[in-house]
């Protein structure tokens, strides 16, 4: 098993990365993510909904999306991971947490997130949902 | 097996003026891959003509001139081939492949290497762009250059045979160039008789009575040999190297052990020029025409009559084999099971063959209803490698046919679809190509004829979909080359090509909007924002991926020139991305769009 999380602005600009176990192809992971922006680009016009399932692919990794009401996008390059159920519950959860520190006052839309304790978070619920 | 492609180079000058790309003539470079084959024996004297010009032979001499037309689709074309006489013995062997792997692999290799030290010495934009461009061009052809004979297809085949002879020449050695020829040990699947012996016989125009011997020479062909004659006038002494001189450049099907160029006088030139217009359009096609007018009476019309829809006795062979045929396995059918051939006396070659003439001569509507014709026998004869390349040769002729309509129906946009609609790519051709490949594939271990296929293919389908700006073609072309990528046929050099392939399917990726935009005078004070409806019409973040992993391939160290460009291109694909968002770019380019591929420890960067 094996993930790539990033959180991509308005600005197709990387907010937040995260990447466990990725080691083969760990210098594409941001490309592989960026290039799958068209994809969801495409998509997120055509439906409602908010979480886009296995969108894309490369070699033997997935591409799931989740596009926030202010068009920040989460996007997972994954392999073999547990189930499409525990991704969507993942990008409910990094959803809240994105809009917490969406109202920190020391934060602006668009702008890196740096806080350790978002890390530390993010990566407490890729163990919860993913063993990782 | 290294081929080359300098022909290409007015069709490249075409390119960049009118602004086509390479997808756009990649078409006529299909369609003279299969064209008629003509296969030349030349006798001792006239090879001695063909050296006193710098050539090794004649063969070599006429393979200069084979390209002549291929900057057009309109234009019909012949290519020259050795005799089957002079074939080396594996080129009779049944399910052979179309060419050899690993020579393909290093010749795509040396061939990025090249364009690698031409870009390095050259700095003018237009000829750097070129360069870029014959990358895919050159590929196709190294694919279409294959000269193995095979007994699936006719294409191969020779239709003429040529024996080029001097006035010096006697009538024994051309009659024992004749009886070598006719001779031939060929394999059961080859036709001799249905190829058309023809002499050519070189006439020196500085000799006054030359002439009049050639016609004589003529006469007693015909009368000693029954064979036909055309004079080929020359003036083998006018080789001063003076300023009616031109230059030659090598075909793209040829070998590389030719030379690039060749300086001739331009009376040669003009002469070769002259008879190879006069047997392509005089002699070949007329002849193809009339033996395709003949056997679709003798074997189409039967098929499609009345009373064999009743009696189906009448659909299968009536020919009979002799007992030594019948003892190398070949059934009342014509069909050897275990060696997997069809006798060339068979029902199915003789109507395999016309559908690859009707291919050959162009008219794709037949081709494809004849070789639909076969497609049931092959299936109960589980004659798999004829069924794969039946269908192989089916959807070809759909695409190629539709191909060919751009010229007739103007460009658009907004999804014209040319007869080739999403039903027929989903019920007929993708199941079919998924049956074809596996078939190739699994059944017969012929990787070469299914990289020829998913390549022609999405060359087909990538031309479509630049011509009618229909994303629904390139998608399927994308699919195609990606399905390629799963084989693992391809390694190396030759896999940052279809890298790049694909990355340009994604580059001319455009959906149209669904509205009509309403033009507003430009304000400076007004704000601006992102145009939602214009997200997601394009793929230029895809194509900058498939960029990058290309580059990945080729080694920015080992080709600096060549990766520096593809780089390049990468940035441009995203500025361009941010312009169609609305985003005013400025000359630097370092945006926040752009940040993915500078930022510390970024590829492009590293590279």
């Amino acid at each position: 098993m094996s993930l790539y999380l990033a959180l991509i602005g308005t600005r197709d600009n990387p907010l937040y990365e995260m990447e466990i176990k990725m080691d083969p192809i760990r210098d594409f992971c941001p490309f592989i993510v960026h290039s799958a922006l068209d994809i969801i680009e495409d998509l997120q016009w055509k439906t409602n909904q908010l979480y886009f399932k296995n969108i894309d692919n490369y070699d033997n990794y997935s591409i799931s999306g989740y596009v926030t009401p202010g068009n920040i996008k989460f996007m997972i390059l994954y392999q073999n991971l547990r189930s499409d159920e525990a991704i969507r519950q993942f990008f409910g959860e990094l959803n809240d947490l994105y809009v917490k520190t969406l109202l920190s006052p020391f934060y602006t839309i668009n702008e890196a997130i740096r806080s350790k304790a978002f890390d530390q978070k993010v990566r407490m619920l890729s163990r919860k949902y993913f063993n990782l | 097996m290294e081929l080359t492609l300098v022909n290409l180079q007015k069709r490249f000058d075409r390119v960049e003026s009118d602004d086509f790309s390479p997808f756009s003539v990649s078409i006529a470079v299909i369609l003279h891959g299969f064209s008629p084959r003509v296969s030349i024996s030349s006798t001792q004297l006239s090879d001695d003509i063909a050296k006193r010009f710098g050539f090794n032979n004649i063969l070599q001499l006429m393979q200069y001139f084979q390209d002549d037309n291929i900057d057009s689709t309109q234009e019909v074309s012949i290519r020259f081939i050795e005799s089957i006489s002079d074939m080396p013995l594996q080129s009779f062997q049944t399910n052979e492949e179309l060419f050899d792997l690993e020579e393909f692999h290093s010749s795509i290799y040396d061939m990025l290497k090249l364009i690698d030290q031409q870009l390095a010495e050259t700095a003018v934009e237009a000829e750097r762009s070129r360069l870029y461009k014959s990358v895919s061009l050159r590929f196709l052809s190294k694919i279409l250059g294959g000269h193995t004979l095979s007994n699936f297809e006719t294409f191969s085949h020779p239709i003429f045979q040529l024996f080029v002879l001097t006035t010096q020449d006697d009538c024994q050695s051309i009659g024992a160039l004749y009886t070598q020829w006719k001779g031939t040990k060929v394999p059961f699947w080859v036709d001799l008789k249905e190829i058309n012996p023809l002499c050519i016989i070189i006439v020196d125009l500085s000799i006054e009575t030359d002439f009049q011997q050639g016609l004589w020479l003529r006469d007693s062909l015909k009368n000693k040999f029954g064979l036909s004659s055309l004079i080929l006038s020359l003036n083998p002494n006018d080789k001063t190297k003076n300023l009616n001189e031109t230059t030659i450049k090598r075909s793209v099907f040829a070998f590389s052990s030719h030379p690039e160029i060749m300086i001739i006088p331009k009376t040669l030139q003009e002469d070769i020029h002259g008879f190879y217009k006069h047997l392509t359009t005089k002699v070949v096609f007329p002849f193809m025409e009339k033996k395709v007018n003949e056997w679709h009476e003798n074997l189409i019309v039967p098929r499609k009559s009345f009373s064999n829809r009743f009696w189906k006795g009448s659909k299968r062979s009536i020919e009979t084999f002799s007992e030594q045929e019948r003892q190398q396995g070949i059934d009342e059918n014509g069909f050897n099971a275990v060696q997997g051939y069809y006798h060339h006396k068979s029902q199915e070659f003789k109507i395999r063959r016309l559908a690859d003439w009707y291919f050959m001569m162009r008219d794709y509507k037949k081709s494809y209803t004849t070789y639909d014709l076969l497609k049931k026998d092959f299936l109960k004869d589980r004659s798999w490698t004829y069924l794969a390349s039946l269908q192989d040769f089916m959807i070809f002729s759909l695409l190629i046919g539709a191909s060919s309509k751009q010229a007739s129906v103007p460009n658009e946009g907004n999804g014209n679809t040319v007869g080739i609609t999403n039903k027929i790519i989903n019920d007929l051709i993708l199941p079919t190509i998924e049956n074809l490949h596996y078939t190739y594939l699994s059944r017969c271990s012929l990787r070469t004829n299914t990289l020829r296929s998913c390549i022609l293919m999405s060359e087909l389908f990538i031309s479509m979909g630049e011509a009618f700006m229909n994303e629904l073609y390139l998608v399927q072309s994308i699919k195609l080359l990606r399905k390629l990528l799963s084989m693992k046929i391809l390694q190396g050099s030759a896999l940052a090509v279809i890298y790049q392939h694909i990355s340009f399917a994604y580059t001319i990726y455009s959906r149209p909007l669904n509205h009509q935009e309403v033009s507003r005078p430009s304000d400076k004070l007004r704000i601006k924002n992102i145009d939602m409806e214009k997200l997601g019409l394009t793929r230029h973040r895809k194509a900058s991926l498939w960029l990058l992993l290309a580059i990945k391939i080729i080694d920015p160290f080992q080709r600096p020139a060549y990766t520096k460009g593809l780089e390049q291109s990468i940035i441009k694909n995203l500025v361009q991305l941010m312009i169609e968002k609305g985003i005013d770019v400025d000359s630097n380019w370092r945006h926040v769009e752009l940040c993915w591929l500078f930022r510390n420890g970024s590829l492009i960067l590293n590279s």
